[in-house]
């Protein structure tokens, strides 16, 4: 079926009827020059796709398909801040909060490119002051703990980069403590708050609306503990949060409610959305680890991406590739199942963070006309440090009974100097395990001789459509790359299913619901009226406790 | 007796001249000339400049052409080498030893006084010739900057690294004129001499450390810890040295060797307990700041403070890792405007921290108090303990003291109705 019903689409469904089932080892036999052919790169980065189901063929039509859903249109929209969110009526600009000081963008008569500098330059300020120990908590000592309170792109952002750029600490950020607590249960922040020194902590609430309950609850938690340390010398509230936190809101009106005075706050807007907003000052905890002059070239490295991914043809384009890649996947092979594989513990976080920026993006079933779409949308991602990943879920890549495409992602460079012969030969096994993989994983086991001699169990049908995300060296420079190649491959593929990649109605009904559960459970309503599951579980509740 | 000296360290000045004072020629070699050393061209030289009276007592001997700023040829030819370098410049240290060793192919006998580190002197023993009589020896330093010529000439212990029979017998020989006051004479292994340098220099960090969280707790516990430390002193197996709490110690080459000291012990033994005291102690440093800032509830912006002391001990001009650099840094950083004074360091100190609009300059301490909203003191020169304190509360316009070396007296503050925070006084 022609999903798209456009001339292209037409035209690839017949190709994929005729090619799609071709094995990624003949395509291979049939073309020696497969990765000269199928790989692209940009500077720090090469993209591979030469182990993915693809002919010349199959990329023309998907470009085609492209041109003919306007992406072009819809990425100048983008980047010019037309209102493409239509269902919050609003801009998606997270390419502004990376565009360089010299350039402007006008949104409603204001150029916003000066507020985004305003606004860096603030938390410029503010992580100086940290780093020279210059903030100090209510008993003058200086702060050395950060404990960053979010949730979602509050959180998983700030955290994944934080620990991709691990080794970018400099000598004044390296001294301070890091700490994420996002979960709603109070594991995190209960475990976490008996080893601080609460004289010398300081909490950085992160919440587009400071209104997410999440966070409020954590953060209430925070504030409790520091007014139980600080009651012996009878320091009043005010001071504390004065002194010991730091808003982070699209809404200052409700920081100031929560009792957060304006000289702690730093902003971001509502044309940025949660999932895109580590560029902001959401940033902050990654600023606070790698400095800001690392902060300022993840910035650029993003903002190079954009560049790319603006100016660039289709046929060259990386996103566009990705993207599109991924389309025939879904669409034409009908592969619904996509696993994040980063060869390179930094990246830990990565496919976390994916599992977001793809699922709440593109996890949608009605076009921007309101009608349900007919079509496979977003699949479904996990992942896990490939390493690890062996020893857990390969074994269904390789020999279970669903298609899978696999995204692998390293660096050929880790571990320079003289000093560090034995992790660099760690690097080496790692990256001989990355391609070992992908390797059996697209061609079977026809990569070994007489493995048709073996029987069924040892065999491997391979054929999983395999990419490989090469990066020169894992720097701030690349992982801004890397990250806004991820956010423009959703973008394009939601322009081909025409979708609204920047809202998140499916997670909203949940909270209301929650809200509603909660007197059933705290006792202050006896006998609601629900599903007869929902009660069960909550009188088994209420009886146990 | 011809000896070349080499480096521009308190160690190497001191030395230098006790001997040329005792009929030695003591050749300098620091690839200074006479007049940088001198401070007669190019500014002061430092290292003389701190240390009160040391400069005229080089001045002297260089007039009497016992010290001779000679060509480095010169110095090579001489039997005797002293080596004072600073901790860092250990490959320095070889380049003259294998110069020194080319030139000389007789007995020769090096004195390291430089602190580069457990089994350095071993290294540079093996670029000597043995056969030719060449040795050399180790000899901690223990000088107190501030009285270093005293310490040197009347020392009560002098401890000679050396391994080499004829060497000790030479240095022994060269020492006799300091020896009077000897109560001790110990020969021992040159790694053994710079394993006690370091034991000793940790044992008294470790002490002043461990008094001065004692007066943290003591605070917190509204125990005064002047009572404490007298009943502690007044124990045998203590004793009373090294028993006052203050904002810290400070100094170049202690805190130098703590360190290393500190990072041998980490590396060998995985043992953070000099680490942590390092830590802590930078912290001390800050106590009277947070003292100040605790007392005005964080609103500190725009406040006029005067700091009284600013070397890292009273008697010297230097300010090397001194508690008033942290404390002034802190508190123009939070917006405050500084009064300072101290009797030897401001020129030094003003080098690091210009006079401008943020901070100002005395030469007379009650001068420096005029509208002020705290008076913090950090070192304990003499001329604190008692001043005009009519006068003091005359001109301030709060009259807080904080007093970080606990000069004052407590009694007498609260008759004078001066809001008064101590270390361990609360």
């Amino acid at each position: 079926m022609n999903v798209f019903a456009t001339e292209a689409g037409t035209d690839l469904y017949e190709h994929a009827t005729t090619h799609g089932k071709a094995h990624i080892a003949s395509l291979f036999k049939q073309n020696p020059k497969r990765f000269e052919e199928f790989s692209f790169s940009i500077d720090g980065m090469l993209l591979d796709l030469s182990k993915q189901r693809i002919t010349h063929k199959t990329l023309d039509l998907l470009c085609a398909i492209a041109r003919e859903k306007k992406l072009d249109q819809w990425i100048s929209d983008l980047f010019s801040g037309k209102k493409i969110n239509t269902s919050e009526d609003r801009p998606a600009l997270h390419t502004a909060l990376r565009t360089p000081k010299y350039q402007s963008l006008l949104l409603e008569g204001t150029n916003i490119i000066d507020q985004v500098h305003e606004n860096l330059d603030r938390m410029e300020k503010l992580v100086n002051q940290i780093h020279a120990k210059q903030w100090l908590g209510c008993t003058g000592d200086a702060i050395d703990t950060i404990v960053n309170i979010g949730v979602g792109g509050s959180d998983l952002g700030p955290f994944m980069a934080c620990k991709a750029l691990c080794d970018f600490t400099t000598e004044n950020s390296s001294r301070i403590d890091l700490h994420f607590v996002s979960s709603m249960d109070g594991s995190h922040i209960s475990s976490l708050l008996d080893k601080l020194d609460p004289t010398r902590t300081l909490f950085v609430i992160s919440s587009k609306s400071f209104t997410t309950i999440d966070t409020l609850c954590n953060a209430e938690t925070a504030l409790e503990w520091l007014k139980r340390s600080y009651s012996p010398e009878g320091i009043d509230q005010d001071l504390i949060v004065a002194r010991h936190f730091i808003g982070v809101s699209a809404t200052p009106k409700k920081m100031i409610e929560w009792g957060i005075p304006d000289s702690n706050h730093l902003y971001f807007w509502d044309w940025t959305g949660g999932r895109y907003s580590m560029w902001s000052t959401i940033g902050l905890p990654i600023a606070l680890r790698i400095g800001m002059d690392n902060f300022r070239s993840m910035l650029a490295g993003a903002h190079e991406m954009d560049t790319h991914f603006h100016d660039t043809p289709f046929e060259q384009n990386l996103p566009v590739l990705l993207a599109m890649v991924g389309i025939w996947n879904i669409n034409f092979l009908c592969i619904t199942a996509h696993a994040i594989l980063p060869y390179d513990g930094r990246l830990s976080h990565l496919p976390s963070y994916l599992e977001q920026l793809e699922m709440e993006s593109n996890g949608k079933n009605t076009t921007r006309s309101n009608e349900r779409v007919g079509y496979n949308t977003c699949p479904v991602l996990w992942g896990e440090i490939g390493t690890n990943a062996q020893h857990a879920f390969y074994q269904l890549l390789h020999q279970g009974t669903i298609p899978v495409m696999c995204d692998f992602i390293t660096s050929a460079v880790r571990y320079e100097g003289p000093n560090n012969i034995e992790l660099k030969r760690q690097h080496q096994l790692n990256l001989s395990n990355c391609l070992a993989q992908s390797q059996i994983l697209a061609l079977g086991d026809t990569v070994i001789e007489g493995a048709e001699n073996a029987p069924i169990y040892k065999r491997y049908q391979g054929n999983q459509p395999c990419t490989t995300l090469l990066l020169d060296k894992l720097t701030p420079h690349t992982f801004g790359m890397l990250i806004a190649l991820y956010e423009h491959k959703v973008f394009v593929q939601s322009v081909i299913w025409d979708i609204n990649p920047f809202d998140q109605w499916g997670v909203e009904l949940g909270k209301t619901i929650a809200t509603g559960l909660l007197p059933a459970l705290t006792g202050e309503c006896e006998k609601p009226s629900l599903d007869s599951s929902t009660l069960g579980l909550i009188e088994h509740i209420n009886r146990t406790n | 007796m011809k000896i070349a000296v080499w480096g521009n360290e308190l160690i190497g000045w001191t030395a230098a001249t006790a001997f040329a004072e005792y009929g030695n020629q003591v050749h300098i070699n620091q690839h200074l000339s006479k007049q940088e050393s001198l401070g007669e061209q190019s500014g002061e030289n430092t290292i003389l400049f701190n240390e009160p009276g040391l400069l005229a007592h080089v001045k002297a001997q260089y007039d009497k052409s016992n010290i001779v700023f000679g060509s480095p040829v010169d110095a090579l030819n001489c039997p005797i080498q002293i080596l004072a370098l600073h901790p860092d410049n250990i490959e320095f240290a070889k380049e003259i030893i294998q110069s020194v060793t080319r030139q000389h192919q007789q007995q020769l006998v090096v004195i390291n006084y430089s602190t580069f580190g457990l089994g350095a002197t071993d290294s540079l023993a093996e670029l000597l010739n043995s056969e030719k009589k060449q040795s050399i020896a180790y000899i901690p330093d223990q000088l107190s900057e501030g009285s270093a010529y005293e310490n040197f000439i009347q020392a009560k212990t002098l401890v000679i690294g050396c391994e080499d029979n004829e060497a000790t017998i030479l240095i022994k020989a060269l020492y006799k004129p300091f020896s009077r006051h000897l109560d001790q004479l110990l020969i021992v292994k040159p790694r053994e001499a710079e394993f006690m340098k370091f034991a000793v220099n940790g044992m008294l960090a470790m002490r002043l450390g461990y008094v001065n969280e004692l007066a943290n707790l003591a605070d917190q516990l509204d125990i005064d810890i002047d009572t404490i430390t007298a009943g502690m002193g007044s124990d045998p197996r203590i004793g009373k040295h090294y028993l006052s709490p203050g904002c810290g110690f400070g100094g170049s080459h202690f805190s130098k060797s703590i360190k290393n000291m500190a990072e041998l012990l980490q590396s060998k033994r995985n043992s953070i307990i000099l680490n942590t005291l390092l830590e802590e102690n930078e912290k001390q440093k800050l106590i009277p700041f947070r003292k100040f800032w605790q007392h005005y509830k964080a609103d500190v912006k725009g406040r006029k403070v005067a700091v009284w002391g600013l070397s890292f001990k009273p008697n010297t001009a230097s300010i090397q890792n001194a508690p008033s650099i942290e404390v002034v840094k802190t508190l123009l950083s939070q917006g405050c405007t500084v009064q300072a004074h101290d009797p030897q360091a401001m020129l030094n100190f003003s080098k690091l921290f210009p006079a401008t609009g943020q901070i100002a300059y005395y030469e007379n301490a009650i001068d420096a108090v005029k509208d002020v909203d705290a008076l913090i003191i950090l070192t304990e020169w003499n001329e604190y303990w008692s001043p005009d304190y009519h006068k003091m509360i005359e001109l301030m316009n709060n009259s807080i003291v904080i007093d970080g070396r606990n000069v004052m007296d407590k009694e007498l503050m609260l008759d004078f109705n001066i809001i008064y925070y101590g270390i361990g006084r609360q």
